[in-house]
């Protein structure tokens, strides 16, 4: 992909999805930069998964717009949107796992064209990134949870997206490996020059490396702003610890 | 085992150990001259090129077909066409429709009949494939069956082209033992090469997890295509040549009783791996010969058990209990190659 193909941004208009009556997102406008860390936060139930869901074109939209760059990917299939480069990983990984974790991270590197010796140098090179090389020709389905996390991150990072979208990655994993990440995903970002739209419920994930966070509550933002802002928002605060310890 | 492994070595691993003990078998059988025994042999290979057909498929994609024996007919009927000799003809299909008046005039060489086959035969499997790759699960087996029941009425009724319920007489018989080996051989490897391809690689990425192969940007329809078509040629080219083989069939031969065998075959052997179509062949071709024989001759000591069907049964049971006590067949979905390096990996990890 050449760079000045490259989209800037992934925006949604007044983004809803409904279920049988339920709001589960409503009327939401999300902005993410390319080459920035974008935070996406909310209490459980907050609509921040459907809202992923239906950005990665996993869930039908019931009213508003996603661009990408400049083209409006509404309504588009998961495979042509992970193709014009939005990519999502998954809280459960969803490894690929009779696969090795070299040939998982090789199937991303094909996405941009990337065949056969070329793009299993790329996919080295991605899984150096991500310090799991030494696991290359382990079976996915065998590696530790941390690893495999890993991997998945690796299978989507190969893509080249311009826009990385990252499901809880740091679910089940101990602080040590959390931080290692954190530091990771920074790395990633500032590698790949794209931008990143992390879904985490460990604040420390969160604060530690976002440049910014949209907060949600009940399918509704409910704020947006820099670290610093949000710590100190009302609003925030009381979505997470409620009105009587605001 | 260098840790940067081309898919040229990749497909040496997976196609060689099934290919040269094959080769080594078929030639010790025809040693023997046991006209018996080549016949069995050369029945086993020609479904073995029918079940990686179906691997090719099903194997790769999870998605299970029950129509591959459909395409093995078309082949079949097609390659009979074209090569039953021109002095024949015109009393096999004296009402051949003038659309068709040519097929009449000339004979091809069995070779070339077979060649024709099976690429006519991926023309049909891209125009039904494209709506049929679309389905998974229950409704993909019950289209697949449906499609089989429209080819065979389809070749029942068209008695101008077909001979309809009639025998198809006249097939030049030049199918061998050894026609056989090349097409069992040359089944494994297009089985072997689609496996380690870009699209074999893309086709068991949407069995393994059909959300996250879509999330790197694989379209399943066109993966499923690509698989769907190039297995119903292999099946087709098992077809063709089974028809030369026996070189007198009708509708019958190729009905839900020999799909019943290919798709038990491959689900005993282990539908996730090539290894496990090949193994399943042997094991029920083994186990079939093993109690036709107690039905029709008694064995040894063992005298005749007069139990019409119980072939079918017995097999019918042994595949119910793989479903039940291992869902992925005797191989377990892996491949020769991946025993040699687990036997290989203690000794590399303690060096």
């Amino acid at each position: 992909m050449v760079e000045s193909d490259r989209s800037d941004q992934l925006v949604t208009h007044g983004l809803s999805v409904h279920f049988d009556g339920v709001k589960a997102v409503d009327d939401v406008d999300l902005e993410v930069q390319r080459g920035r860390i974008t935070g996406l936060i909310g209490p459980n139930g907050a609509g921040k998964s459907t809202l992923f869901n239906a950005v990665s074109g996993f869930v039908p939209l019931t009213a508003g717009r996603v661009v990408l760059g400049d083209k409006d990917i509404t309504g588009w299939s998961p495979t042509r949107i992970s193709q014009h480069g939005l990519v999502r990983s998954f809280q459960d990984t969803r490894i690929f796992k009779t696969l090795t974790v070299l040939e998982n991270v090789e199937l991303g590197a094909m996405n941009q064209g990337l065949n056969g010796a070329k793009g299993r140098d790329f996919a080295y090179g991605i899984l150096e990134l991500l310090n799991i090389k030494h696991l290359a020709l382990e079976s996915a389905g065998n590696v530790a949870l941390g690893d495999e996390r890993r991997a998945g991150i690796a299978r989507a990072v190969a893509t080249k997206p311009d826009m990385l979208l990252l499901d809880e990655p740091a679910a089940g994993l101990d602080e040590d490996e959390t931080a290692e990440l954190s530091l990771t995903i920074v790395d990633l970002c500032r590698e790949l020059g794209c931008g990143v739209l992390l879904v985490e419920h460990d604040m420390s994930v969160i604060f530690g490396v976002c440049e910014w966070i949209h907060v949600m509550d009940s399918g509704k933002t409910i704020a947006v702003g820099t670290p610093q802002e949000i710590r100190t928002n009302p609003a925030v605060i009381e979505a997470y610890f409620g009105k009587e310890r605001s | 085992m260098n840790d940067r492994v081309s898919a040229w070595s990749r497909w040496v691993f997976l196609a060689l150990p099934l290919i040269i003990p094959l080769i080594v078998i078929t030639v010790l059988i025809a040693v023997t001259n046991d006209i018996s025994l080549v016949q069995r042999a050369s029945t086993a290979m020609i479904l073995m090129v029918m079940v990686v057909g179906l691997h090719i498929f099903s194997g790769n994609s999870g998605v299970i077909s029950f129509g591959s024996v459909a395409f093995a007919m078309i082949a079949a009927y097609t390659s009979a066409l074209l090569t039953i000799p021109v002095e024949q003809k015109p009393s096999l299909f004296p009402d051949m429709p003038g659309f068709l008046s040519w097929i009449v005039e000339f004979s091809l060489p069995v070779p070339a009949g077979i060649v024709v086959a099976v690429l006519f035969t991926g023309v049909v499997a891209v125009i039904v494939g494209v709506p049929l790759v679309r389905l998974s699960g229950l409704s993909a087996g019950i289209a697949t069956l449906a499609f089989l029941v429209v080819v065979q009425v389809v070749v029942t009724k068209w008695k101008a082209v077909t001979r309809g319920e009639s025998t198809m007489v006249g097939v030049p018989k030049e199918a061998t033992l050894w026609w056989a080996l090349a097409g069992v051989v040359l089944a494994i490897a297009v089985a072997a090469l689609f496996q380690v391809s870009r699209n074999g690689r893309r086709l068991i990425a949407t069995r393994e997890d059909d959300k996250a192969s879509m999330s790197i940007g694989i379209s399943i329809p066109k993966e499923r295509l690509v698989g769907w078509t190039l297995s119903c040629m292999v099946a087709a080219t098992g077809g063709a040549l089974y028809g030369h083989y026996i070189s007198t069939f009708s509708a019958t031969t190729f009905g839900f009783a020999l799909t019943f065998f290919i798709v038990a075959m491959l689900v005993i052997g282990g539908m996730g791996s090539l290894t496990g179509a090949v193994v399943g062949v042997l094991v029920v071709q083994v186990l079939s010969e093993f109690f036709r024989t107690l039905e029709t001759q008694g064995l040894g000591p063992i005298p005749i058990i007069d139990f019409p069907g119980l072939t079918e049964m017995v097999l019918a049971l042994i595949l119910l209990i793989v479903l039940i006590v291992r869902p992925s067949g005797i191989t377990g979905g892996t491949e020769v190659a991946d025993w040699f390096a687990r036997r290989k990996s203690p000794e590399s990890s303690a060096s």
